[in-house]
């Protein structure tokens, strides 16, 4: 479904990615792990077709992602409709007046009738525990509900593919179970959920597949899960734990 | 709520969303150009030279450029200030690029004019303008900004205001960003027909003043706690060196040679 | 809107630096009385908004796109003052940094974005929400302040465009700065502002004031506006029109610019001065230089005693509250 061939991306001289292959298949759920600026946040970035490789090939279903591509005009509207992201930080995400025009705006978009947008942002807002927000101004909330309205948000327009920044920042013990198990259903049904993290405790039986960045932005492992969060020297002489 | 677990058959509407690609443009050039300071080397002639003197001389030229009406001095200026462009460690072909695109756009202006007067005097404003753009570009590349605005003070800006400016230049980076994510999140987030881009742009620009609200009461809780009352005292650094009075030189001869043509 | 280098001569630009000095002490002064100390870092980070709001590019009908000026929308929002110096600030990072408008013309920049537009636009509002009660007037109110504001704004840029070329020429009567008069001028500069700019100015105006109010009421501007600064104005123009008379002490219309006279009546006599001063330029002399000085002289007198009559007409008013 996903498949980078030797991405790089560098802001200005500055490298963010250095020579990435990667292949994610349908369904899959993967954890990016890596010390702070690693590069997962730009690697989700690029996923989500916001900034565009320097060097090298993004194909998504076998469709090479570039900036001449993403001219395409319904090209990158469907793009966009099947890649949902969670930014690191949900703040920047919402830009609605209030928590119910945050979620309803992916499905009005999609051309749905009144009765089905309402359906869409009740189960949403229901799934996440949020009905009582919804007439909340976003920038208000707190950090959690802020991030659970952007989740809902994503989540409205039903992405066959979920990246998430640092889901789990922020969040207290509850709001962080919670979430796992909402992934865990999502990836159940046949959801593709990328994710990067570094709260090993909360994922845990989440993910299958842990992708190990080191500082020098590039993928040093790429091995199941548990092996990888079980292997300490490897975390540790990455500055990871 | 079985929706969400199913695959949607969803085929987008067409529509017209350049201005979300070209406001991303505008803000990360923006950004990149402050982000750009922290990589400026005290290396090399011009960027040697002391702020304040490349300030004060800025300003003289663009004086007597303007005050010219003699076309061979503003072109062998012009042809000069190429020269030195071109001598600059990173970016030459950006400012080229920006001054030629000035250039293009200050004779395209001024064109008509010639069917008026039925003379080509009115296109040496280009010429001029093609060096002014040079001219601020080099001081703004080679040198930085908090050293620029310093040099204000050599004017007689008083200090609160190069504080303004120097806060103004911070949070151009720091909610520029937050407006970048904003517009990438928009441009993400948007999978069929906008139907009021008017309002979600303002909702962003609404989003970005309420923030930069927030964020100027932090910031002044903040500097109080650390001490601030109220007063802003920049020193400016007026001691030359080798290239400075080089640099002076230079200014000098394109100064005179203004009255020699 | 932003006016580059070399369309206006060096002598225009004086004069509207000069004017703003008045303005920014004046906003200054009230800024300190308002709120002190705390507002300072607002205004940069204000001025960072005022930067950004031009970075925003909202699409226009043909797929092209415009940006709007905002300093309706930051009188606004952080009252008028504030907005003064605010726009300033970012006009000032503009031209030093991004070579975006003039180093020189800086001075009617800010008089146009940073004086012009913020206070008629401001004044335009106050005026218009007495009228309209309710919160959808308040918006229609700010749609007009921020479309009339910015079409006041062009208009000033318009007139000092056109009035380059009556005032300053060359031996052969070619002008020297912008070559087109105000006939060209206006028509060029009003009508795109008339028909697009101006709306897409009042849109953001409306829609970010009804946003900002709607989620977050309590940071919006609520303060109390004299209407002195709209006479700051007013005086410059009377002032400086006899002023240059007497620096000057030849007649009106020598230089065949009746029409300018009869359309603007305050175009400064001084700035005559300009053709002279320019025509002398090659061999820069001695007497262009005291020509100048005796310009700025002019200039400065003008704001010293517009200064006096604000002294006077504080006094009265204390005594009026007394």
């Amino acid at each position: 479904m996903i498949e980078l061939k030797s991405i790089c991306f560098s802001y200005k001289d500055i490298t963010a990615l250095n020579n990435i292959n990667l292949k994610i298949e349908k369904g899959e759920s993967v954890a990016l792990i890596g010390p702070n600026g690693c590069g997962k946040s730009t690697l989700l970035k690029l996923l989500s077709g916001i900034i565009f490789k320097s060097e090298g090939q993004y194909l998504f279903n076998g469709t090479l992602i570039d900036e001449k591509r993403m001219q395409d005009n319904i090209f990158s509207k469907t793009f966009h409709k099947n890649i949902g992201f969670l930014f690191q930080n949900p703040q920047l995400q919402l830009f609605c007046p209030t928590v119910y025009d945050e979620v309803s705006f992916g499905p009005y978009q999609m051309g749905f009738s009144k009765d089905e947008v309402q359906k869409r942002v009740f189960d949403c807002l229901n799934l996440l525990g949020i009905w009582d927000l919804r007439d909340r101004a976003p920038y208000n909330l707190s950090g959690g509900e802020m991030k659970k309205t952007a989740l809902a948000a994503v989540l409205s327009v039903n992405p066959q593919v979920i990246l998430l920044d640092e889901p789990m920042n922020g969040l207290d013990p509850k709001n962080k179970k919670f979430l796992r198990e909402l992934l865990l259903r999502l990836s159940e049904s046949g959801k593709t959920i990328i994710c990067a993290t570094h709260d090993f405790d909360y994922v845990k039986g989440l993910f299958y597949r842990a992708i190990v960045f080191s500082k020098e932005h590039t993928i040093i492992e790429d091995a199941p899960f548990e092996s990888v969060v079980n292997n300490k020297a490897l975390l540790e002489r990455n500055n990871i734990i | 709520m079985d929706w969400l677990f199913k695959e949607d058959d969803f085929t987008p509407k067409k529509d017209k969303d350049t201005f979300a690609d070209k406001t991303v443009k505008a803000l990360l050039s923006a950004a990149s150009n402050i982000r750009r300071q922290d990589f400026i080397e005290k290396k090399g002639f011009l960027y040697s030279v002391n702020p304040a003197l490349k300030l004060l001389s800025v300003f003289v030229l663009i004086f007597f450029i303007s005050l010219s009406k003699n076309i061979f001095f503003l072109l062998s200026l012009d042809s000069l200030l190429i020269i030195c462009t071109l001598l600059l460690k990173n970016s030459s072909g950006k400012v080229l690029y920006f001054s030629f695109a000035a250039f293009a756009f200050s004779l395209l202006m001024v064109f008509p004019s010639v069917f008026i007067y039925k003379s080509f005097s009115s296109l040496i404003i280009p010429v001029k303008v093609f060096a002014d753009i040079v001219i601020v570009n080099i001081l703004s590349i080679t040198t930085r900004w908090k050293d620029i605005t310093k040099s204000l003070k050599l004017i007689y800006v008083p200090d609160i205001f190069i504080f303004i400016l120097d806060i103004a230049i911070i949070y151009i980076y720091v909610l520029g960003d937050l407006a970048l994510n904003m517009i990438y999140a928009l441009k993400i987030r948007t999978i069929g027909k906008l139907d009021k881009k008017y309002s979600l742009l303002s909702n962003i620009i609404g989003n970005v003043f309420i923030q930069s609200k927030l964020m100027s009461d932090e910031m002044y809780s903040a500097m109080e706690l650390r001490g601030f009352t109220g007063e802003y005292k920049r020193e400016v650094n007026f001691k030359l060196n080798i290239y400075d009075f080089i640099f002076i030189l230079v200014i000098i001869f394109m100064i005179s040679s203004y009255f020699f043509f | 809107m932003h006016i580059p280098d070399n369309y206006l001569s060096p002598s225009t630009c004086a004069v509207f630096g000069a004017a703003m000095i008045p303005a920014w002490r004046r906003a200054v002064k009230k800024i300190k009385d308002e709120i002190p100390r705390k507002k300072m870092p607002m205004l940069g980070i204000g001025a960072a908004f005022s930067f950004l709001i031009m970075m925003f590019n909202l699409p226009l009908p043909g797929g092209t796109t415009g940006h709007a000026v905002g300093a309706v929308l930051v009188a606004i929002l952080l009252g008028p003052y504030s907005a003064c110096i605010a726009v300033t600030a970012a006009l000032l990072v503009q031209a030093l940094f991004f070579g975006d408008g003039g180093i020189l013309a800086f001075g009617a920049n800010c008089f146009n974005m940073a004086f012009i537009m913020p206070f008629s636009g401001y004044y335009i509002f106050s005026i218009l929400k007495k009228y309209f009660k309710n919160e959808k007037g308040e918006y229609i109110a700010s749609f007009i302040a921020g479309y009339i504001g910015l079409n006041i704004a062009a208009f000033f840029a318009a007139v000092e465009f056109g009035i380059q070329p009556a005032l300053f020429k060359d031996a052969a009567g070619l002008p020297l700065y912008c070559p087109y008069p105000l006939s060209v001028s206006i028509p060029a500069m009003m009508i795109p502002h008339l028909l697009v700019a101006g709306v897409v100015e009042g849109l953001v105006t409306s829609l970010v004031y009804a946003y900002v109010k709607k989620v977050s009421l309590d940071t919006v501007y609520e303060g109390s506006v004299s209407y002195k600064p709209l006479y700051i104005l007013i005086a410059t123009m009377v002032i400086l029109c006899p002023l240059g008379l007497l620096a000057q002490g030849t007649a009106w219309g020598e230089w065949g610019a009746e029409e300018v006279v009869s359309l603007l009546g305050y175009v400064p006599k001084g700035m005559e001065k300009g053709i002279s001063f320019n025509s002398l330029m090659p061999d820069y002399t001695v007497s262009g230089l005291s020509e100048t000085l005796g310009y700025i002289i002019s200039a400065v007198a003008g704001i010293a005693i517009i200064f006096l009559i604000f002294k006077l007409v504080n006094m009265k008013s204390l005594k009026h509250e007394k």
